[in-house]
């Protein structure tokens, strides 16, 4: 492994090994090499302590990305300190795959929803799969984790949801694509709000988190059309040469219309509480 | 057509971009056409990131920690013995269960007959237990170890039966194979494994 910095206890940082397609190397954020940097000089019991914070907000969190690190690339020889680590980042995984409420029907109790489960058990699975890759020999697709850790566990996140989402389909009956509906205008305008990188302002945290967890739970035909619509894709366009949603999914104008006015009902719905709230 | 490492190693490649802007989007669509819905996909589930990065921190309940620290300890150097002691078929359960047995192409239900020691280890064919060890990612002997198990009668029939439970003994894995139905293919695949090592 070439080390490429040293922090000030002398103890080196590792680079990472994986290539672009173009030859490049990918490197870790400035803020995690700097935060590598200073948390490699700290004493186990320290290093341990800060991992524990779970607040991001708090000054002396632990970027998952640097606890990844230390996974990789213990500390010390202390094995009580690498295990400490292992389950806090263990942690930073179950909570990156949250897991819906819902009430059951009939009892109305809240249970856990099932499908979440499987892909966090999936999505935990397969990264303890890559761990264990690495420990054996250097698996340069962790490297990915420690660029955006968050970022690259979505791509399992969604790998697991779709392997999931094809199981539970082969026990659902076959439908018809649902009816034309009237758009909602209020679901549009949230769409809209939501096409901003960053919460504007009188959009509510939680507004928008209920929005787009919404979307997550549409079919995924209709969540697809939605997220083409939030990239700013025309449905359909006379410009032959402009990529439309109607021919990135390969369906004709009327068919993405219907599964966008399908999902608005269902989002409108979602919603419906939200705004009575409000 | 991309492949499945290929299409794993895009996948990432596009989760870690600085931006999931329509410029970024495009670029991948049109350099991997043939993963357009796995990129729209993830690009939705990127989004959900926001959501995810702020949620009020809680600690979460994990009852396979202690498993997988092991597994993770006996995959270091020099540990080759304790590889062998970790159960496997713990970290498989529910769809990483069916994921393994795609992984194997077979019927889950070899794989639990496997796992539940219904099998004559001595009958199962080498080339299994290898593809076994890729798929799980783990050694050799450590494959060998976990399919080579000792059938168990569940502590809750003992409760439930009137007369003493008992197994009915191990069979061999080309028994297995022949009277569990599976593909053409499938059957095929697993019975020249069986003849490759003259298994009986």
């Amino acid at each position: 492994m070439t080390p490429n910095t040293a922090s000030p206890g002398g103890s080196p940082i590792v680079s990472l090994r994986l290539r672009k397609e173009d030859g490049t190397a990918y490197f870790r954020q400035p803020e995690i090499t700097a935060a590598l940097l200073t948390l490699s000089a700290l004493p186990d019991n320290d290093l341990v302590e800060r991992a524990r914070i779970n607040d991001s907000e708090h000054s002396d969190y632990v970027p998952s990305e640097c606890v990844l690190y230390f996974v990789r690339h213990p500390p010390s020889n202390n094995t009580s300190t690498h295990c400490e680590l292992f389950e806090i980042l263990r942690q930073r995984v179950l909570a990156a795959v949250p897991v819906a409420t819902r009430k059951l029907t009939g009892s109305g109790k809240p249970a856990e929803s099932a499908v979440d489960l499987d892909i966090r058990e999936a999505v935990l699975h397969k990264f303890q799969v890559l761990l264990c890759k690495d420990r054996k020999a250097y698996e340069d697709r962790l490297d990915f984790y420690e660029c955006r850790f968050n970022a690259a566990l979505a791509s399992l996140r969604a790998t697991a949801r779709r392997d999931v989402r094809r199981e539970a389909a082969r026990f659902e009956p076959l439908e018809l694509e649902a009816e034309p509906a009237e758009p909602s205008p209020e679901v549009e305008k949230a769409l809209l709000k939501l096409r901003a990188p960053a919460p504007p302002e009188g959009c509510d945290f939680l507004y928008r988190s209920k929005l787009l967890r919404a979307i997550s739970l549409l079919p995924v035909k209709e969540q697809r059309v939605i997220e083409l619509i939030l990239q700013g894709y025309q449905i359909d366009s006379q410009d032959d040469g402009e990529p439309t949603i109607a021919k990135m999914l390969d369906c004709v104008e009327k068919t993405v219309r219907n599964r966008r006015d399908s999902a608005y009902l269902k989002l409108h719905d979602a919603l419906k509480d939200e705004q009575e709230n409000a | 057509m991309s492949s499945h490492i290929d299409r794993e190693a895009i996948l990432y490649a596009f989760a870690v971009e600085p931006a999931h802007d329509r410029e970024t989007l495009d670029r991948y669509l049109s350099k991997y056409p043939d993963l357009k819905e796995d990129l729209i996909d993830l690009s939705a589930e990127l989004r959900l990131n926001e959501t995810i990065e702020k949620q009020p921190p809680t600690a979460l309940p994990d009852p396979g920690a202690k498993t997988a620290w092991e597994e993770f300890v006996a995959c270091g150097p020099g540990n080759a013995t304790s590889a062998e002691s970790v159960d496997l078929f713990a970290r498989y359960q529910g769809m990483a269960f069916a994921a393994l047995a795609k992984a194997l192409n077979v019927p889950r239900s070899i794989l639990t007959a496997l796992r539940d020691g219904l099998v004559l280890p001595s009958s199962i064919p080498s080339g299994f237990v290898r593809r076994f060890s890729e798929a799980a990612s783990v050694s050799l002997d450590s494959a060998r170890a976990n399919l080579s198990r000792q059938c168990e009668v569940p502590t809750a029939l003992s409760f439930k039966s009137d007369t003493k439970p008992a197994h009915q003994g191990q069979t061999t894995f080309r028994d297995l194979v022949q009277r569990t139905p599976m593909t053409d293919e499938q059957r095929s695949l697993l019975l020249h494994e069986c003849d490759e090592d003259e298994c009986p």
